[in-house]
């Protein structure tokens, strides 16, 4: 029980923290930015997939 | 360059493209993980007998990536007498393990007595390779009937399937403490748990094996890096296990095979020669070669590596002597596995039974020979 909720709690900050990400890469104007966001996402949309 | 991003459009069309990149990049390396951890591959043999499951141990391995197979070839004339369980698979980045074991499953033939023969011990582990190592997830193996593909995988459980792990890993059943990584090593597991972390419940399952088919003998099959110096061994439970050892050595040394005893470490818990000895009647080995694809000078790694074990810079290794042995093909791996097992056979029937005494022997057949396997390869015995 106390597992799936941390694992509840783990996913939204995660997803919040993407969701960050891709508010980042379309407003900001630098081209580091959007590189390094365009990467995180594929991190963090890997992990929030729990592929199994 | 930062122009073009100031003009609302282009900013919009640009970060679209990248985002559809990166969902491109997820799906294709989400599809290449899933394909990779779902690719089951049905191992079978000719004379097996029956096919038992890792659940039938511990039922909390029911319908988990853990429930291995175990097939068990039983005696054509008798199944009474000794038995040998073959164990590779613990450790999917040593290759030769699970290939040994295959060979035996697909050309073993048992006169007396009983052999019990597992393929996948971890089969979490073939699920995943080693994070960062960028190793293949495959390698091809040239057969008869064409050509064989088997997975390279990982040395521990997936974090998919056990995860959190702790910080220090305390052995349970003797309270030593080992690294945060061994907590999903099978070869640190045992005796296991039924209801521990998931590579104790595996440990727990083929520990169970041994007890309720009093299992004569235990060979757990592994691969060691060739700057390793535990390499062309035979590690053995002290006492009866270390006889047969000494004298399985002296036969392989004469007929050729280079190798080496070594006694398995008291201070060192949780490995199968160790622990299965102590918490079973089994006489516990465990067999080492040398294999390059798993040591940390190699170069590139490539499918090649792991089959022909040849790289430039363990060859200059092997010239300045910084090795402890020699890396080598895949079919001397397993050549050298095969010839051990039997060997180990042969001196538990020489010692135990000198008089031939029917059913007290362990009789094996239908193997090719170590110069059969080093001359032809191991693809022409695979099925």
């Amino acid at each position: 029980m106390l597992y799936t909720i941390l694992m509840v709690i783990y996913l939204i900050i995660l997803a919040f923290v993407l969701a960050m990400v891709v508010w980042i890469i379309f407003t900001s104007k630098k081209w580091t930015d959007k590189i390094i966001g365009a990467i995180a996402i594929i991190l963090f949309l890997l992990r929030l997939l729990l592929i199994k | 360059m930062r122009n073009l991003l100031e003009n609302k459009r282009t900013n919009l069309i640009i970060t679209l493209l990248l985002v559809l990149g990166s969902l491109v990049v997820v799906w294709v390396t989400g599809k290449q993980y899933y394909d990779f951890r779902h690719d089951d591959y049905q191992f079978s043999g000719p004379n097996v007998t029956r096919v038992e499951k890792f659940s039938d141990y511990n039922p909390n391995l029911i319908n988990t990536i853990g429930d291995s197979d175990i097939f068990v070839i039983e005696g054509s004339v008798s199944s009474n007498g000794p038995s040998l369980l073959i164990l590779g698979g613990t450790h999917p980045n040593e290759p030769s393990g699970q290939l040994t074991s295959v060979l035996f499953l697909e050309n073993l033939e048992v006169e007396v007595g009983t052999v019990y023969i597992i393929t996948e011990a971890n089969r979490s582990a073939y699920s995943a390779t080693n994070p960062q190592e960028g190793s293949p997830m495959y390698y091809d193996i040239p057969t008869d009937n064409g050509v064989r593909t088997f997975k390279y995988g990982s040395r521990a459980t997936s974090f998919v399937d056990q995860w959190p792990n702790p910080d220090i890993f305390v052995h349970p059943a003797s309270g030593q403490k080992l690294s945060n990584q061994d907590t999903r090593n099978l070869n640190r597991s045992y005796p296991g748990r039924i209801d521990g972390y998931y590579t104790e419940r595996v440990a727990y399952a083929i520990t169970q094996l041994i007890i309720q088919n009093d299992i004569t003998m235990t060979i757990d099959l592994h691969e060691a890096s060739p700057e390793y110096m535990t390499n062309n061994a035979i590690v053995a439970h002290p006492g009866a296990a270390m006889n047969i050892a000494s004298h399985a050595y002296l036969y392989l040394e004469l007929a050729g095979i280079t190798i080496k005893t070594e006694t398995s470490p008291s201070n060192l818990r949780g490995l199968s020669h160790r622990e299965l000895g102590l918490y079973t009647d089994t006489l516990a080995f465990l067999c080492e070669t040398s294999n390059a694809s798993q040591g940390r000078i190699h170069g590139i790694f490539t499918e090649d590596l792991i089959v022909s074990g040849e790289d430039k810079f363990y060859q200059k290794a092997e010239e300045l002597g910084l090795l402890a042995a020699r890396p080598t093909t895949i079919h001397e791996r397993v050549a050298r596995h095969m010839a051990t097992i039997i060997q180990i056979v042969d001196s538990y029937n020489a010692i135990y039974n000198p008089t031939n005494q029917d059913n007290q022997s362990l009789i094996i057949q239908n193997m090719p020979s170590y110069s059969d396997v080093m001359t032809n390869g191991i693809g022409k015995y695979l099925q």
